[in-house]
């Protein structure tokens, strides 16, 4: 599954002269294949690491770019991370304008000191010195410096090309220098160069004239798409701790040590456990007793201190105060089922849309973000558990971390495991609609829909919104066009499997159309799937990561003086993207409508738009087809 | 100094469409937008970023629209009116009921909803500024094809006259060329005229949402 990314990106080579910063940063130097299409050009950067030991580490920093246009605001600021490991030794930043002259220098003193919010965290060792500069109009050039003393480094920063889209590199390089027992690993990924090595020791990658990617839905996130490089080291030394992680195996074996004995339960809720599993020899409902009783007496905040960063609070803990973070409660929840005689593997993942452990082969922090737990079942089934959340049914995952690698971490050592994938068929959306139509062509209706697995958190936010928040998810999100939906009701959390229930019902002003004597009946009213206005070739690889199966039922139930003239002939759709179905059917006074509509998961070379495209048009094409009713006898 | 505001508003549309016996309409158009309504958009591509942008929020509501050609000018202005030059496909217009094709002509600028839903009003209806809007579609209908039934020619205007709305549809040969212009010049309505205000933008919807009906012949 691999694509010649570097096809699409114009050949970017080694050089062995020495890394320049250029003499201008006028914009009108910019060559055009790098200028077009972009927000912002990264004119210069250099980043070198001196490691001295594994104790001593320095770091300088200098990048700068030019801001095409408003959508590069973002780069106007530069935040800079410190700790108790971490001492920052210098700032500043200079701003050119577009001819490249300097319009303002700023000191370290204008870097100002905030504590790190991550937004969801209560208490964090991190502070920031941060600096926004203004911008003296566009084009123009922001150019940040810095450097940091690491008493240790848990990882050295990711040599990753583009931060975002439509953002092009022109020079940018990148260094490290350690003695030879240190120990410094490396991965070249999507496109990235191979590193020279300088009669130093120093390893240097560069990377020179790359244009930026262009925006286009349904492509891969940029940590497939962007050259980078992943440099880690072998052992880590930090907080007092300190740990091999040179493989996975190794960095599941360090973590074991953090967990040890942190299991310890006070003897009242060992109790409460074996109460709990009392009158069931099933280890599947066990567990999700045990999984429900944690679910009700803890919530989720998040605390990072220190090694706390990565070791959890012990279950003592957590039972005490009912709190804890995603390594605190997957920790307890370890605990509470070693109480009842059932094995689990707390396990460490990168969940979400833009986090996952990629690189079996390569093994480093900034890969994972979060804890879950694995419990084995002796059928071969495996149960993984989301401790964070209150609401999620035992053992489901979503697609929160499904679908990936995940390290169980054990103390003979770490073990890469696969986690849950959900199909189409369990990712169902089943809708049925009933539509009494008026004379003007309008309807009252009601619709009932079933979410089920990754489908069932389609519903998620609305079980959370009232009152004009809950009617303005329905008006974005109602999947029928010009309805009005009068009243909703939403339920969630079967316990034992995931799936949300939303009724409603609703009215529509135009549901029919009537011309002369006839009545043209929408006989799949839903919204259209959009597709991109902007035609032209695509560039980037299309990866579509949905397993969705959606069904539809439209029962119309239809009044005496409106009898069927033309009912649209069933239509199927069969592709590689998914496939399509749909048939009209008279049932006694009724003409029912089923519709089934499936995408598959799948990366395509950017040539199969065109096609991808024609699929999208012929299902809207197709729920357009109208039926013809006749007034009168 | 009159605060009451004369400078008139103005949107002119011109869409050329040719359609096929397959359902596929290509077409070019060109939206033109006066005074204030070019300020109105000025700052509506600036706040969408780019053009690209601009024309892809645009055209979301508008299922089926691709563009092969688009050309914004000039963006650079404060005074001058603004043209929005457009060329693509619309296949999006074409419904299909049978061997009756659905046709929905005022793509680029329909009025979809009436602004005003609820029963009574208790404050003015305020306008910011006076409107014309007018809108000219040519429809080449294919081969093979005849016209049903077209929308009626229609011609409706509040008492006083300071709102109007006139759709001309007429056919030669197998073109069909419409044309809907809004106008209104009172920029402020009492409350005790919104039921006849709320009543005339409902034509105007009703108008725009009536389909061109094509046989095959």
């Amino acid at each position: 599954m691999t694509f010649k990314v570097s096809a699409f990106l114009t050949a970017f080579f080694l050089c062995t002269m020495l890394a320049a910063q250029p003499a201008s940063y006028a914009v009108d130097l910019l060559p055009a294949t790098l200028r077009s299409e972009a927000n912002a050009v990264r004119r210069y950067r250099h980043i070198r690491y001196d490691v001295r030991s594994a104790e001593s580490i320095g770091m300088q920093f200098t990048e700068a770019i030019t801001l095409l246009n408003g959508n590069a605001r973002g780069f106007t600021t530069l935040v800079v991370f410190y700790d108790k490991q971490t001492k920052i030794r210098s700032l500043g930043a200079t701003v050119y304008d577009a001819q490249g002259k300097v319009v303002k220098k700023y000191k370290e003193k204008d870097f100002r000191d905030y504590a790190a919010q991550d937004g969801f965290s209560l208490y964090l060792d991190d502070r920031v010195r941060a600096l926004e500069v203004a911008a003296p109009g566009l084009p123009c050039t922001v150019e940040f410096t810095y450097e940091t003393e690491n008493k240790g480094l848990l990882a050295f920063n990711t040599f990753m090309a583009f931060p975002t889209t439509q953002f092009a590199v022109e020079e940018d390089v990148y260094e490290v220098k350690a003695p030879s027992n240190y120990g410094v690993r490396h991965k070249s990924v999507n496109g990235a160069p191979e590193p020279e090595k300088l009669s130093d020791g120093t390893l240097r990658w560069t990377y020179r004239n790359l244009p930026g990617l262009p925006d286009e839905v349904l492509s891969p996130p940029l940590d497939v798409l962007s050259p980078m490089v992943l440099v880690a080291p072998n052992t880590i030394a930090y907080d007092g701790s300190t740990g091999d992680i040179s493989t996975w195996e190794n960095l599941g074996k360090w973590n074991w040590g953090l967990l040890e004995g942190r299991d310890k339960l006070p003897a009242a809720t060992v109790e409460k456990v074996r109460q709990l599993i009392a009158g069931t020899t099933d280890t599947r409902e066990k567990v999700c007793r045990i999984y429900e009783y944690m679910q009700q007496r803890t919530r989720y905040v998040s605390i990072q201190l220190g090694i706390g960063g990565f070791q959890p609070f012990t279950a003592e803990e957590v039972d005490k105060t009912g709190y804890g973070d995603c390594k605190a409660l997957s920790n307890y929840t370890r605990a509470l089922l070693k109480a009842a005689d059932i094995p689990s593997s707390y396990a460490v993942i990168g969940a979400g849309d833009e986090r996952q452990i990629r690189y079996p082969d390569f093994c480093s922090f900034g890969q994972a973000n979060h804890v879950i737990l694995c419990v084995p079942l002796k059928n071969s089934d495996t149960l993984w558990l989301e401790c964070t959340s209150q609401r999620q049914p035992c053992a489901y995952q979503g697609d929160f971390t499904s679908s990936r690698l995940a390290l169980l971490v054990d103390k003979n050592g770490g073990k890469l495991v696969q986690t849950t994938h959900y199909t189409q068929l369990q990712n169902k959306l089943a809708n049925t609609y009933t539509f009494d139509i008026k004379g003007d062509g309008g309807a009252v209706a009601t619709f009932h829909s079933n979410g089920y697995a990754v489908a069932s958190e389609d519903y998620e936010a609305l079980m959370r919104y009232k009152g004009a928040e809950a009617d303005d998810w329905l008006a974005l999100n109602f999947p029928v066009a010009n309805a009005k939906v009068l009243k909703h009701n939403v339920v969630g959390k079967d316990s034992t499997v995931a799936v949300t229930r939303l009724s409603a019902e609703f009215t529509m002003s135009r549901l029919a159309t009537a011309q002369g004597q006839r009545l043209f009946l929408s006989m799949c009213p839903l919204k259209p799937l959009s597709t991109p206005a902007i035609g032209g070739k695509r560039k980037l690889p299309i990866e579509i990561s949905m397993d969705k199966l959606q069904t539809d039922r439209f029962e119309y139930n239809l009044p005496a003086e409106l009898r069927v003239d033309f009912t649209p002939e069933d239509k199927t759709l069969e592709t590689p993207f998914g496939s399509y179905t749909r048939t009209v059917r008279k049932e006694g006074n009724k003409l029912v409508t089923e519709r089934s509509f499936a995408i598959r998961p799948g990366m395509y070379p950017p040539d199969q738009w065109p096609a991808l495209l024609d699929f999208l048009k012929k299902v809207n094409a197709a729920d357009a087809e109208k039926a013809i009713l006749l007034l009168g006898p | 100094m009159d605060l009451n505001q004369t400078q008139i508003n103005g949107i002119h549309s011109h869409l050329t469409l040719t359609l096929d016996a397959s359902g596929n309409v290509v077409g070019e158009g060109d939206l033109t937008f006066n005074d204030y309504g070019a300020w109105a958009k000025r700052r509506e591509i600036a706040k969408a970023g780019s053009e690209k942008a601009f024309l892809e929020a645009w055209a979301g509501d508008k299922s089926g629209i691709e563009l092969s050609k688009s050309e914004i000018a000039p963006l650079d202005s404060n005074d001058m009116p603004l043209k929005i030059h457009l060329q693509g496909s619309f296949n999006g217009i074409v419904e299909q009921a049978g061997n009756l094709l659905l046709v929905s002509p005022w793509v680029l600028d329909q009025e979809k909803e009436n602004p005003f839903t609820s029963a009574t009003r208790d404050y003015p209806v305020e306008f910011n500024y006076p409107t014309v809007k007018s809108s000219t579609v040519k429809l080449t209908i294919p081969q093979g094809y005849m016209v049903e039934s077209l929308p009626k020619s229609l011609k409706v205007r509040l008492p006083d006259g300071s709102a109007r709305f006139t759709c001309n549809v007429g056919q030669q040969g197998n073109v069909i060329t419409m044309t809907s212009v809004v106008t209104t010049t009172r920029t402020l309505y009492t409350p005790e005229e919104y039921a006849d205000l709320k009543s005339f933008f409902q034509t105007v919807v009703d108008k725009e949402l009536e389909k061109i009906v094509l046989k095959k012949a």
